[in-house]
Formats: C-alpha cells, sequence, structure tokens
C-alpha cells in the first residue's frame, strides 16, 4: 500500500488507476426525495381544498371579477398607492436629507417626525386625520401665530378620501426616510468627496452620484414598502373609501355571497403584487447592473 | 518672485482629539513636483485633503495660485465663503484618490465629462471631445464607453487622472495614487503622472514609490508626527538625511 501510493506521489501526470472526479456518483439521498413528496403531498391537499369546496363559488368570482364596482374599488386603490408612493416616497427623500444634513434642527425635526409616524399605526392615523374637524373646527391661512386672512371650516376640507391620502401619504413618508436613510449612507462617502473635489455643488452630488448608487440598497426593502402599501390601503374601507376592500364589501352586503368575493380582492391583491414584485426585479437590474457579478 | 502654486503655512489640524498637523509649512513653486513621504498616519493624507478643503485647518492657512480656498478676507479679517465659490475655487485642483473614486454608475466617458459641464458649463459636445483625447493621452481611448467596473486597477486610476485633468486645474493632488493597486500595475500609473509632471504640471504627491520619487520629485518633505521633519530635493533627502528620524523611516521602506 505504502509503497504504491509512494509511485503515485512520484508521478505527476494523469494517473489511470483513480477515476475521473466527473463521473462520481452522487450520494444517494433519501431524505430529500421524503421530504419532497410530503411538501407536495400537502400542497395537493390545500389545493384541492380550495377548488373542491363548493363555498368558494368559483362561477361567482368569475362573473364579478371584473365588474364595474370592483374595478373601480380596484382603481381606487392603485391610485392611492401611486399617490401615497409618489408623495410618500419625495417627502420620505427630503426628510432623509434633513436628517443626514449638518444642521441639528432639520435632522432633530426629522428624527421627530420619523419617531412619530413610524410608531402611530396607520388606522389610528387615518382614524384622526378622518376626525380633524373635531380636533380642528378650523383652518386658517394667515401670519404664524398672528392674525388670520382665510378661514375654511376643517369638515368640508378633509373627506374619507382626502384623510386617506394624507395619512397613507405622512405613514409612508417615515418609512420611505429610514430606508432612504439607509441608502444613502451604504454609498462610499469618497463619491460625494470624490464629487466635491470636481467641484460639483451638494444637490448635483446627490442627485447625479450619490442617489442612483443608492437606489441599490434603496429597491429592496422599497419594494417590500410597496406591496405593504398596496395592502395596507385595505384599511381605508374603514373611513368608507371605495377602495376594493370596500367595494366587494358593498357586494357580499347586498347578495352574502361573502367568500367569493373576498376570494376576488385577494386574488387582484396577488395580481398587483406580483405585476410590482416583476418591476421591482427590473429596476434593480437596472440599478445594478454597474456591479459587474463576482 | 512668482506666485507659489501652493502655500501652506503652519497648519494645524486635530482629528478626534489627535493633533493630525502640527504647524506644518510647505510651499510647492509653480510647474514642479513635490512629494510627500512619511509613515502611515502621520498625516500626509489629510494634509492633501486640508490643500482643497475636503478637511478644513483649524488653524495657519493655506494659499492656491495666491487665494484662500474656504475664505475671503476684508479688514484684516477672514469670512467664510458661500459654497458655490468653495466649489469653483476647487475645481481648479485636481485631486486623484488612493482607491480611484470613479463614479461606478456612469461609464469612462461621462465621469470624465461630468465636472466640466456641470460646473464649467462646458458644451456637452465640446466637453466629450476634450474627454477622449484625455483619454487618449492615458492610453484608454478605446475605453470610453466602457463602465468602470469593467476596467483594471491601473485603468481605473488612468481615468481618475483624466477626470481631473478634464477641468484644465492649475495643481494636481495625488493621495497614494499607486497604492491600492497590484504590483505589476503601478508602472503605467506612475508613467502617466510622470509624463504630467513633464509638461510642467505643479503636483502635490503623496507616495511610498522611493524611485518614482527620486525620477520626478523636485521637492521631497517628510513628514512624521504632524510635523515636516525634513524637507529639500530628493538627492539630499534621500541619499543624506540630517535627521535621523528620516534615516530610521528610509531604511524601512524599499528603493
Amino acid at each position: 500500500m505504502i509503497s504504491s501510493l509512494a509511485v503515485r506521489s512520484s508521478r505527476h501526470g494523469v494517473h489511470p488507476a483513480v477515476p475521473d472526479a466527473a463521473f462520481a456518483r452522487p450520494r444517494p439521498r433519501p431524505g430529500r426525495w421524503i421530504a419532497a413528496a410530503a411538501a407536495l403531498l400537502l400542497a395537493a391537499m390545500a389545493l384541492h381544498a380550495l377548488c373542491d369546496n363548493p363555498v368558494f363559488r368559483w362561477d361567482v368570482v368569475r362573473t364579478y371579477f371584473t365588474s364595474h364596482v370592483i374595478v373601480q374599488g380596484l382603481l381606487t386603490t392603485l391610485w392611492l398607492t401611486a399617490v401615497a408612493l409618489v408623495a410618500g416616497f419625495s417627502l420620505g427623500t427630503v426628510l432623509a436629507v434633513m436628517r443626514l444634513s449638518g444642521n441639528p434642527v432639520l435632522s432633530a425635526l426629522s428624527f421627530g417626525y420619523t419617531w412619530l409616524f413610524r410608531s402611530v399605526p396607520m388606522l389610528v392615523q387615518l382614524l384622526f386625520w378622518y376626525n380633524l374637524s373635531l380636533l380642528y373646527p378650523r383652518l386658517s391661512l394667515g401670519v404664524p401665530f398672528g392674525p388670520a386672512f382665510v378661514r375654511f371650516p376643517t369638515g368640508h376640507l378633509i373627506g374619507g378620501f382626502a384623510a386617506a391620502v394624507i395619512g397613507l401619504t405622512l405613514h409612508e413618508a417615515g418609512q420611505a426616510a429610514e430606508i432612504v436613510r439607509a441608502g444613502i449612507l451604504s454609498v462610499d462617502r469618497g463619491q460625494t468627496e470624490a464629487a466635491q473635489a470636481l467641484g460639483l455643488s451638494r444637490a448635483r452630488t446627490l442627485r447625479r452620484i450619490v442617489l442612483p448608487q443608492a437606489m441599490r440598497a434603496i429597491l429592496p426593502p422599497a419594494g417590500s414598502q410597496v406591496i405593504g402599501l398596496i395592502k395596507g390601503t385595505s384599511i381605508v374601507s374603514v373611513i368608507a373609501v371605495q377602495d376594493l376592500l370596500f367595494a366587494t364589501q358593498l357586494v357580499y352586503n347586498r347578495n352574502y355571497l361573502v367568500v367569493p368575493l373576498l376570494l376576488v380582492a385577494t386574488l387582484w391583491y396577488l395580481v398587483l403584487t406580483t405585476v410590482l414584485s416583476v418591476l421591482q426585479h427590473y429596476l434593480e437590474r437596472f440599478f445594478g447592473a454597474h456591479r459587474s457579478p463576482r | 518672485m512668482t506666485v507659489a502654486a501652493v502655500e501652506i503655512h503652519e497648519v494645524g489640524k486635530a482629528l478626534g482629539g489627535r493633533q493630525v498637523l502640527d504647524g506644518v509649512s510647505l510651499t510647492v513653486p509653480p510647474g514642479t513636483v513635490t512629494c510627500v513621504i512619511g509613515p502611515s498616519g502621520s498625516g500626509k493624507s489629510t494634509l492633501l485633503r486640508c490643500v482643497n478643503r475636503l478637511e478644513r485647518i483649524d488653524r495657519g492657512h493655506i494659499l492656491v495660485g495666491g487665494e484662500l480656498l474656504g475664505h475671503g478676507w476684508r479688514g484684516g479679517r477672514l469670512y467664510e465663503l458661500p459654497e458655490r465659490v468653495v466649489a469653483r475655487r476647487r475645481a481648479q485642483i485636481g485631486m486623484v484618490f488612493q482607491n480611484f473614486q470613479l463614479f461606478p454608475h456612469l461609464t469612462v466617458l461621462r465621469n470624465i465629462v461630468e465636472a466640466p459641464v456641470a460646473v464649467r458649463r462646458t458644451p456637452r459636445r465640446e466637453a466629450e471631445r476634450q474627454a477622449r483625447e484625455l483619454l487618449d493621452r492615458v492610453g484608454l481611448a478605446d475605453k470610453a464607453d466602457v463602465l468602470p467596473g469593467r476596467l483594471s486597477g491601473g485603468q481605473q486610476q488612468r481615468v481618475a487622472i483624466a477626470r481631473a485633468l478634464a477641468m484644465a486645474p492649475r495643481v494636481m493632488l495625488f493621495d497614494e495614487p499607486t497604492s491600492a493597486l497590484d504590483p505589476e500595475l503601478v508602472g503605467e500609473v506612475l508613467k502617466v503622472i510622470r509624463s504630467l509632471a513633464d509638461d510642467g504640471m505643479t503636483m502635490l504627491v503623496v507616495t511610498h514609490e522611493m524611485g518614482f520619487v527620486r525620477e520626478v520629485a523636485d521637492q521631497v518633505a517628510l513628514l512624521d508626527g504632524g510635523r515636516i521633519v525634513e524637507s529639500g530635493p530628493p538627492s539630499a533627502v534621500l541619499d543624506a538625511p540630517t535627521s535621523e528620524r528620516t534615516a530610521r523611516f528610509l531604511a524601512g521602506v524599499p528603493h
């Protein structure tokens, strides 16, 4: 044995006695097969339960899926999401920049905002905005702490939809501020210094150099945030905004087909989040393009 | 006498409770190359960063082309200049960093064109023409449309040099330009810097490459503990150091 090893090590080339690794037989893994089969069985049972139960009434689902009232609700949900997304992330970016600025007052205010709006549940906030007229019966425009020029009653100003937009936006901004701040911090400080050394202004450095690179770190959490937002908009049904969920509730309060109509809403939420996930994938590819794979 | 390209006078700077620069004075005449050498942590990089005001100084002053970078001057007192003016003055000083700091999301060409277009208001077409000329000069004419991540370290650093040159700076600062490079890539970068020196560019270079110092520098300054221990022509400082500290430092570095 020893002598044969010695012979092998003295030869440097291919040794015919040792078969090539490319043809090695893989270790049998029965556990994998059993686990896979069990999981598949459970999935099949769940699917069967879903399709077979007559209470689901898939025919009703099909009828209402694209009915007028549901589509109207869907559009409201999309509109709310879009507004809260754009306004929320714009405000959030401003808050993030304020927080990272050298100005202690701006930084503290931004911190306070984020603290407040991340702490208060969205539902509570929505109810507050909806009932703003109880808190401040009138709003006025004028000199701060001084005389007012115009006054209007709040009750007319903020209806359900406006309360929903304001509540969602302010809530979203609090979350977005933290996401954007983390993104900005993920960019090497040297990038800012290089831009400064070239004489670029602060604003241009942020817009052209830092933010595009920060996108890579911003996008994954922002994607989750937006998906959360889409689903979160269903809360507005409590203040009688006719979003997707509220629309289905309107229908099943009339015809008592609760389960199929909730399914309609569920399927639409699934469609929306799927579309968003695909969009997120491509956005991430676009903003991560400069990173060559390691 | 002509105005010094860079005049550093009695500069002091503390960072995190430590006196990083402690009364440094150094003058770079126009058209000459000054190399700053010294052990790590001696304040070399900080000194360079103070020259283009990436770091503020606590005392003393720095003149670049006879001008204070961050301050104006009225009635015997200094007043801080608006950021816009500082940025404009800073743009006259080119800086090359140890780890390149190219903008990874912009192509090589756009890296170079960004500042001339944004700061100098050069028409984009004209800026691109100049950028291609500069790329040709650093031997990378064929890399204009490539993202920096696709280039080797040596190529990236040459792009960084071209980017700094695009602003037609009066002075170039190099902060250990070859320290992050693989040994076989050091030569190509030094060659570019050397050619700048031959063209009469005024340069302040922090480096550990003693061969380069000996060959290119008009003046060498050894910084240690935030003070300039010794300065003079390379032949004097490197071959016949007068201070014991310089001799000890030189004994520890290959050259």
